[in-house]
Order: C-alpha cells, then structure tokens, then sequence
C-alpha cells in the first residue's frame, strides 16, 4: 500500500552485524515487515544515509521472498529470486536471478524482474537471445475477469 | 517440643547451612561472571581502596586511552579483585568514536585489563562527528580494555536515531564500530519523510 512508505520498518533474524557506516547485516531467517510489505531471507543487508534512514534492502535466499498488496482491493504481489533489492527512496523493487513475481493471476519469470510500486508495473529482461541465452522472458497471462 | 528447643534447633540449621555454603564457596580466583547479583564476599577486607578515584590511562604514544571514575574502588588481596562502586569509564579514539559507559556495580578481574559491569549498564558512543551515536544497554558486560571490545550473553538493546534494535548476546568491537548481536535479533526501524 502506498501508506507502507510511512511505516516503521521491522527486522528479525538469528544474529545482526552492525557495521560502521550504518550498514546492517542480518542473517538467519531473516523477516522485514513495513506495512504490508514483507521480505525474507537467508541473509539481508540494510542500507542507510547519512541522517541514519534506510534507504535499500538487499535480501539474499534460496530463494528471497517479497510480498506486498498494492492496494486494498487487490491481491498481494509476490515475487521471489536468488536476490531481491528493495530501493526505497525510487520505490522499486529488483528480483535479480531466477526471478518470479504473481500480480494478480499473472505470472512472469525471467532473469530479472523490476516492480515499480507506484506505477504497480513490471518490466522484466531475460538472456539476450543473441547471447544464446536460455532464459527468456515468459509471462502467462489469466483471462481479465471482464470477458 | 519446647520453644526454646526449635530455636536451639534453628540455630543449628543456620550454622550447619552456612558452614555447608562455606565450604562449597567456588574457587576464589574463578574469572567467571557472578551469575547472580550477589555482593562479593565483602568479609574479608580490602588491602587498600580510594574514594572518588579518576584513574587515566595512557597508550605508549602519550594519548589518554581511557579515564575511570567511581564512588570508590576497593582492592580485595585474597583474589586481587577491585570492586568499583557506580563505575564511569570513557575510552577515547583519535579516529573513530568515543564510548562512554556506566553501571551501579563492576570490578576488575586480576591482571587489570578484563572489567565486569552489571546492573544498568549504558555504552553511549559519542561519535567524532557530534551526532548522536548509538545506546547500548544491558544488565552485564565485560569489556577487554587491551583489545578495545565488550562482550555480552545477556539480552541488549541498541538505540540510534531512528531504531531500536533487541538481541541476546552481543560482541562490541569499538575500534572497527562494529557491533555482532549473537541471537533472538528483532530490529524497528523508524522512516524519515
């Protein structure tokens, strides 16, 4: 929900490392909740400013798991991959390696997946077929309920 | 049985108990922590002790390392313990933070380098730059002066500007500004607009 920007950030994990520029890394069953946006991992590291705000979320799992609902009508988002960047500040999350994200029946795989949470779009990229790249993009796409 | 005969049997119970305790007393140089709050064996007396004593310490480079303030500390001969009285110690750093830290109750283990603190502990990191660092508190730390770090198994809570974060058991590097939280991590971060 957009509201979630507003919300306190929570954390749970197993063990914390808290390094000197602010940078946080959390590992073992790692949970991140704000609002209704959670993240899990094996391993997460949080990113702040200067001022101490965070400002990117990176998660590591087999796979890193990222969920959020968009709006109050509608389903929740999900998305999983070998590494997730939540970018708070442009408000875009990145599914890097083996991504898969479900928006609301849909579904699309590829090597990686950006989902801009504003705009609730998704651009996806597979290998370049000119690179003999196996893993192209694959969206299945639900029937709209209208029809 | 006679009033005075309970007594007289409470009596012996009392002394047996104590002579029981007693003899079991744990090694008297055990380094290990007081796991309960128990006052230090304070009948036998301090071989000297120093009422609102600043102690500082220089490095080899001529730089003050760290300054220790209490009420009193008292040195204890039969395990060359100090007991330290409401302690306040500031370890300074050139280049990175300084921490200062206090507690009700602490003591210096043999040799001087290992101290123990409990009872509202605070570590307050007073970084270079005038911002306001982090809060560490807890109920038990133990801080190694020749390495520069603290360590703790009991539950910690780290304070900054915008977080609280809980754990159980926490190692302290002060030199690299590094904090590991060993377990049970639960972190809230708050957002700035």
């Amino acid at each position: 929900l957009p509201a979630d920007r507003e919300k306190p950030i929570h954390a749970k994990s197993d063990s914390a490392n808290a390094e000197k520029d602010g940078i946080r890394i959390l590992t073992g069953n790692v949970v991140i909740t704000q609002g209704t946006i959670k993240i899990t991992g094996h391993k997460v590291t949080i990113y702040t400013d200067k001022q101490g705000n965070i400002n990117k979320v990176i998660a590591l799992g087999s796979p890193a798991h990222y969920e959020e609902k968009p709006e109050p009508n509608k389903e929740l988002i999900r998305a999983y991959g070998k590494k997730i960047n939540y970018m708070i500040p442009q408000e875009r999350v990145e599914i890097i390696v083996n991504a898969k994200l479900f928006q609301e029946g849909n579904k699309f795989t590829g090597k990686r997946i950006d989902y801009n949470m504003k705009t609730q779009t998704v651009n996806a990229k597979g290998d370049s077929s000119k690179a003999g790249g196996k893993q192209r993009v694959e969206m299945i796409l639900q029937p709209t309920k209208t029809k | 049985m006679g009033f005075k005969r309970i007594t007289t049997l409470i009596l012996l119970l009392i002394l047996g108990y104590g002579l029981f305790t007693f003899l079991n007393q744990p090694d008297a140089f055990n380094l290990t922590a007081p796991t309960s709050d128990k006052k230090e064996d304070t009948a036998i007396s301090p071989d000297f002790f120093m009422e609102s004593p600043v102690i500082t310490q220089y490095t080899a480079q001529g730089e003050r390392d760290y300054i220790v303030v209490s009420e009193k500390i008292s040195h204890f001969p039969h395990n060359d313990i100090s007991l330290i009285d409401q302690p306040d110690i500031l370890i300074t750093r050139k280049q990175s933070s300084d921490w200062h830290t206090t507690s009700r109750q602490g003591r210096i283990l043999p040799g001087g380098d290992v101290m123990e603190l409990w009872d509202n502990v605070v570590v307050r990191e007073q970084k270079t730059t005038g911002n306001p660092g982090m809060i560490i508190t807890t109920e038990f730390l133990t801080v190694y002066a020749e390495q520069n770090q603290a360590k703790t198994k009991r539950p910690v809570t780290i304070k900054t500007v915008n977080s609280v974060v809980n754990a159980v058991g926490m190692n302290t590097y002060l030199d690299e500004e590094r904090v590991e939280l060993l377990s049970n991590v639960r972190g809230t971060y708050e957002v700035q607009d």
